[in-house]
């Protein structure tokens, strides 16, 4: 087995300067480089289109060097649809925070909202974490929780 | 700075069982839960739906500082449809590996379905990466990354 860890994690979005406004501005993840990738064949053989034109957005957790990636297609252009939590296939990140209730203010002030304001999560009738799905400008839902128990469940 | 980590990441899947044997027997995450979670209100109002029913299998990456979090919706039904990176809000997850191509013959073997075979990618004349698209069972984009 080979595999170490996982690297990073990416998503298809429809505007990256507006995803920075989130990712960058209000969540503080540092960019380390948006760069336009096209006449790239090795793209094409991937992603499996023709001439694939992408804007790409690298950006990092100066805590754990996890790297998140930002894709904007422009060629083929993306699509948008609805997006809920119970269609298979769809992802989301989670986020630590030391104090999730300052979180909630600060999103809201920048202009964000989450799909409900934080609540507790109990298990077992103690508090394990106080979480919320914060919705990014796609509507693509990003999970802060403030953990109180190990989330293991032990 | 009051984000202190990337804790996890989500895959919504069909089947658990199913995923399971993807993510824990072939990629070599070590499954560390796998409950049914119901009658948790919290889980109704962080997601905004009603009796919220879930299996959910818990994974650690094998440099244990990653988690995949599996989750099977029991109630409300989940539903399928297409699945295609041009869709806004499409997840890849990179794993970052020694030997892609080992990693593609073993799993190749193994029945998994590879969007090609690994590629060079050439950035400014130098090889940045060897890449793979792998899909998972659900068609979950897996990245296999190896550094040059």
């Amino acid at each position: 087995m080979t595999l170490k860890m996982i690297h990073h994690h990416g998503f298809t979005v429809s505007n990256i300067e507006q995803s920075l406004k989130f990712y960058r501005d209000v969540l503080d993840l540092e960019v380390v480089r948006i760069s336009e990738r096209k006449e790239l064949p090795s793209y094409d053989t991937i992603l499996g289109y023709e001439n694939v034109h992408l804007r790409v957005a690298i950006l990092t957790h100066p805590v754990n060097d996890f790297v998140m990636e930002l894709f904007e297609y422009i060629r083929p252009p993306s699509t948008k649809r609805e997006l809920t939590n119970y269609y298979v296939g769809s992802s989301h990140l989670a986020f630590e925070v030391d104090n999730i209730d300052e979180q909630y203010e600060k999103i809201q002030a920048a202009g964000f909202d989450s799909i409900n304001p934080p609540v507790d999560v109990m298990r077992d009738g103690r508090q394990i974490a106080r979480a919320m799905y914060v919705l990014d400008p796609d509507g693509i839902s990003v999970e802060l929780f403030q953990e109180f128990a190990d989330m293991v469940g032990r | 700075m009051t984000i202190s980590r990337i804790h996890h990441i989500t895959f919504m899947v069909s089947d658990m069982d199913r995923s399971l044997h993807f993510y824990r027997d072939l990629l070599g995450f070590e499954l560390v839960l796998d409950q049914v979670r119901q009658n948790v209100p919290a889980y109704d109002q962080v997601m905004n739906l009603q009796d919220v029913k879930v299996r959910v299998g818990l994974l650690n990456d094998p440099s244990k500082q990653a988690m995949l979090a599996l989750f099977q919706y029991l109630h409300p039904s989940p539903s399928q449809r297409q699945m295609n990176n041009l869709f806004v809000g499409s997840a890849a997850m990179g794993v970052q590996t020694d030997d892609i191509d080992a990693d593609y013959q073993r799993l190749q073997h193994a029945g998994v379905r590879f969007s090609s075979e690994p590629v060079d990618v050439v950035r400014d004349g130098k090889v940045a990466a060897r890449l793979v698209y792998a899909f998972d069972p659900d068609d979950l984009v897996v990245e296999l990354y190896q550094p040059s």
